[in-house]
């Protein structure tokens, strides 16, 4: 099993991952009147 | 005691790894039973060596679907038309491509790839029995975002090489809403306020941070469903974020305005219309158009153009379904501005191109009569057509085009294998 450290850094290694793709995301989105993924939305 | 306080790195990466192949191979999973078919890719579109962008052929959806050259076709063709055969080639954008845009009633129902304007125009050629004995062929090379600049570097590079009988140029509305916003910087630069030449800076240019990090997105989205659905999930949540603040924004600058722009004379409409420069807008169109015309005939093409309407240009001309007149009244109170309800000026436009070909013999597809008495659903949104809208165009380009065809084949032998 994981000792609660353990747990809290695999927690900050995820929740990095996810800031840095809204990051990035964000930055291709604001002031853009279309997404990359326009007209091929799911 | 020690694994209390201590920490196993090793045991970190397992659970990282093995939490990831849990949500990969989950997410595969769903994509599967979702749309049927393996997971490829999530990315709809390719960057060109040549600086251009195109239809990604491994786009997973289970509407959009591309053949394995990124054609929007569920059938495949050979480089080498096979003899007996009448191979029609339509460039153009998302209107071709049938793709959807957001309506203030939700997204529209996409068309599916074989009920698209190319296949249903395959269809009725199928079945007309003065094409009897002949294979058919349609090619859908729709394009989203794609102005007619694109379209010529497509065709000129690349599509050209099926060396069609047929072109048929689906080029008038993406074009002038754009064209001349922005100037290039400098030269041998993509266009910035084009979004794919932005993306080509930044993965193939860009030696900063930004350019890596756009690089790595680009290289795990691809292999990893899971990044890739998160990638698009998240694009979706801040798409929605800033369509709502950037309606929010022009709600407000269009309650500030007195005067409706779309009353003024052409020297006094602001910069918002970038049709407001006819002469410049017009002289560029024409002259990638004149490319494309000068290139069909060194190869033995025949062009035809098709004029594309906006909803809003048609407003008290079409008979609208109650879909339709609810979608225009929504436009008009928004008083969406940017060129493309500028009616009058689109018209002056297309009056100006038409007359352009018509000195140049080339037929020109305006369905503007047909649609005064069209009663029924034939867009989506503001400018792409519905499944049955779809049908309803193919069948009048097929009148169009029947004629030119049959007298076509008289003068060349279509029968005769081109390499």
């Amino acid at each position: 099993m994981l000792n609660r450290k353990e747990i809290k850094i695999i927690f900050e290694i995820i929740a990095g991952i996810f800031f840095a793709l809204v990051v990035y995301v964000a930055s291709q989105v604001i002031g853009e009147p279309y997404s990359i993924f326009d007209y091929g939305r799911f | 005691m020690e694994s209390a306080n201590s920490i196993r790195w090793s045991r970190i990466l397992l659970v990282l790894l093995l939490l990831f192949a849990i949500l990969e191979g989950g997410t595969r999973l769903g994509v599967f039973l979702w749309i049927g078919r393996p997971y490829r890719s999530f990315s709809p579109y390719m960057f060109l060596p040549d600086g251009g962008y195109w239809n990604n052929p491994d786009y997973t959806h289970p509407y959009f679907i591309h053949n394995s050259v990124g054609l929007r076709n569920t059938e495949e063709f050979s480089i080498e038309k096979p003899p007996n055969t009448i191979r029609i080639l339509a460039i153009g954008h998302s209107a071709l491509y049938s793709g959807v845009s957001d309506t203030p009633f939700g997204w529209p129902t996409r068309p599916h790839t074989d009920r698209l304007i190319t296949s249903c125009l395959r269809k009725i050629m199928e079945k007309d029995p003065d094409f009897t004995g002949k294979r058919i062929e349609v090619m859908n090379a729709g394009l989203n975002l794609a102005s007619l600049k694109e379209m010529t570097s497509n065709f000129m590079n690349n599509l050209s090489q099926y060396h069609p009988d047929v072109l048929i140029i689906f080029g008038s509305a993406n074009h002038f809403l754009r064209v001349g916003e922005k100037r290039f910087p400098r030269p041998f630069v993509s266009e910035s306020n084009r979004i794919m030449g932005e993306r080509f800076e930044l993965a193939a240019n860009d030696n900063s941070l930004y350019g890596l990090a756009e690089r790595f997105f680009r290289t795990t989205t691809h292999y990893s469903a899971f990044f890739a659905a998160s990638h698009r999930v998240v694009d979706k949540i801040l798409q929605k974020i800033n369509a709502k603040i950037t309606i929010t924004a022009s709600q407000k600058n269009n309650s500030n305005s007195t005067v409706s722009q779309e009353n003024l004379p052409l020297a006094e409409c602001g910069n918002k219309y970038p049709v407001e420069k006819l002469d410049e807008v017009y002289t560029k169109y024409v002259a990638f158009l004149d490319a494309i015309f000068a290139f069909c005939e060194h190869y033995d093409i025949k062009p035809v153009l098709f004029w594309e309407y906006y909803l809003l240009n048609l407003y008290g001309v079409k008979p609208h379904s109650d879909y339709e007149k609810a979608l225009s009244e929504y436009y008009i109170a928004q008083k969406a501005s940017g060129g493309w309800n500028n009616t009058t000026q689109y018209f002056l436009i297309r009056d100006r191109i038409k007359e352009h070909l018509r000195e140049k013999n080339i037929p020109v597809i305006d369905l503007f009569d047909d649609f005064q008495t069209c009663q029924e659903t034939v867009f989506n949104d503001y400018l792409h057509y519905s499944e049955s809208g779809n049908k309803w165009v193919a069948q009048r380009i097929y009148v169009r085009i029947k004629p030119l065809l049959l007298s076509w084949q008289n003068d060349s032998e279509y029968n005769a294998p081109r390499k």
